[in-house]
């Protein structure tokens, strides 16, 4: 048996192992929505913590006593500012990054129009040096001879 | 004689769609490799060549589509799970560690359980220069010398499935037929081969099938022999 007869055989072997370290794997399935989750969670968190200040508010101004305020305090005014707080990060994180995206997709849009601008007009001095008529010249030219009687 | 039937994919993509945040590079590709056999996917610059290998290996998370290797559905795998499993990446830009010695690279190449004394054995049998300059940092090798050194990794570790990116990459033509001879060894031990190239003479004489990716979409796909005309045209744009 050949020596590659010989590999041949011990291939089945490699690709068994192969699945079955697969079959392992815990597979997930796209997080690409993770980001729009966050932003969402951002403007739902930041009302939130805002309302939940509110409702401190109320239910300490509603009792006199020290030791029933404050719950609301924590409850109330600490948790509340901290949803809000962590809510406006995510919010501005997220969009920010988004507005960033679209901002450099749009110069890099701009920078390939300018480079598709600068070769033709390369292309249009090369073909006035080598004293061929450019396309525009081309083109008068056509129209010319057609309007011509 | 009936014809045999096409061995099964070792590697799928189905409707593949990835990209970068809200930017998708790849819209929804298909390709398949099958056991010990090479596929070349080749393309212009900023094709999404690099990006489907990214997917491929994990580093990119897929929007939509399917990756499946030996037939298990692998979308959306953590890079570092797949490669325990038996994916190796050799990407663009030399995979090597630069700080580290010849030696010392070879030595890591074996944290996959090969023995290091293996690793070594196998790079210096395929590369015997590399075996001259064993005690030489990786980073001052030549371009050629480091990209061998990056395959080693592959020859010496058992993959199922190989993903190349641009193995030519600022490299002589001679070292490039050196290194891809050397890979194509490796299909007949029956890894699946999926190699990205910008530069297609090299991978039309070692690949078995070829595919054209152009803006992020497959534009055709085939043997080498029938894709060499179609690619000028797929490269300046042609529909």
């Amino acid at each position: 048996m050949s020596e590659r007869d010989g590999r041949r055989d011990e291939e089945p072997d490699r690709l068994d192992e192969f699945q079955a370290e697969l079959a392992r794997l815990r597979a997930r399935r796209s997080t690409s929505s993770t980001e729009q989750r966050l932003l969402v969670a951002g403007v739902v968190l930041m009302p939130l913590g805002l309302v939940l200040v509110l409702i401190g508010y109320l239910g300490a101004s509603g009792t006199t006593e020290l030791s029933s305020q404050v719950p609301y305090l924590i409850s109330g005014g600490v948790f509340g500012l901290g949803c809000t707080i962590v809510g406006a990060a995510l919010f501005l994180r997220y969009s920010l990054g988004r507005y960033l995206r679209f901002w450099l997709l749009r110069l890099i849009y701009e920078e390939h129009t300018t480079a598709d601008r600068q070769v033709d007009a390369l292309e249009r001095l090369g073909d006035r040096l080598a004293g061929r008529p450019t396309e525009r010249a081309a083109a008068a030219a056509d129209r010319q001879k057609e309007t011509r009687p | 004689m009936p014809e045999p039937a096409p061995p099964s994919p070792v590697l799928e993509l189905r409707a593949l769609r990835a990209g970068y945040g809200r930017i998708e590079v790849l819209h929804g590709i298909d390709l398949a490799v099958a056991r010990g056999t090479l596929v070349g996917l080749l393309g212009p610059n900023g094709a999404g060549k690099t990006t489907a290998l990214a997917a491929v290996s994990g580093q990119v998370r897929p929007t939509a589509g399917t990756i499946r290797m030996a037939g298990v559905d692998v979308t959306g795998a953590s890079p570092d799970a797949l490669a325990r499993a038996g994916v190796c990446t050799i990407p663009e830009g030399r995979g090597v560690f630069p700080n580290l010695t010849v030696d010392e690279n070879l030595l890591m190449f074996s944290h996959g359980g090969a023995s290091a004394r293996h690793v070594a054995d196998v790079a210096f049998t395929h590369f015997p220069q590399l075996e001259l300059r064993r005690r030489v940092l990786a980073g001052l090798l030549s371009g050629g010398e480091q990209q061998m050194l990056a395959v080693c990794r592959a020859l010496s570790t058992r993959p199922a499935v190989l993903l190349l990116d641009e193995l030519s990459m600022g490299l002589g033509p001679i070292v490039v037929e050196e290194l891809y001879a050397q890979v194509k060894t490796l299909t007949e031990r029956g890894v699946a081969i999926l190699l990205v190239e910008q530069f297609a003479a090299f991978v039309l004489d070692v690949a078995d099938q070829v595919a054209v990716l152009v803006n992020g979409e497959i534009r055709a796909a085939g043997r080498p022999a029938e894709m060499a005309g179609l690619l000028q045209g797929a490269y300046l744009g042609a529909r």
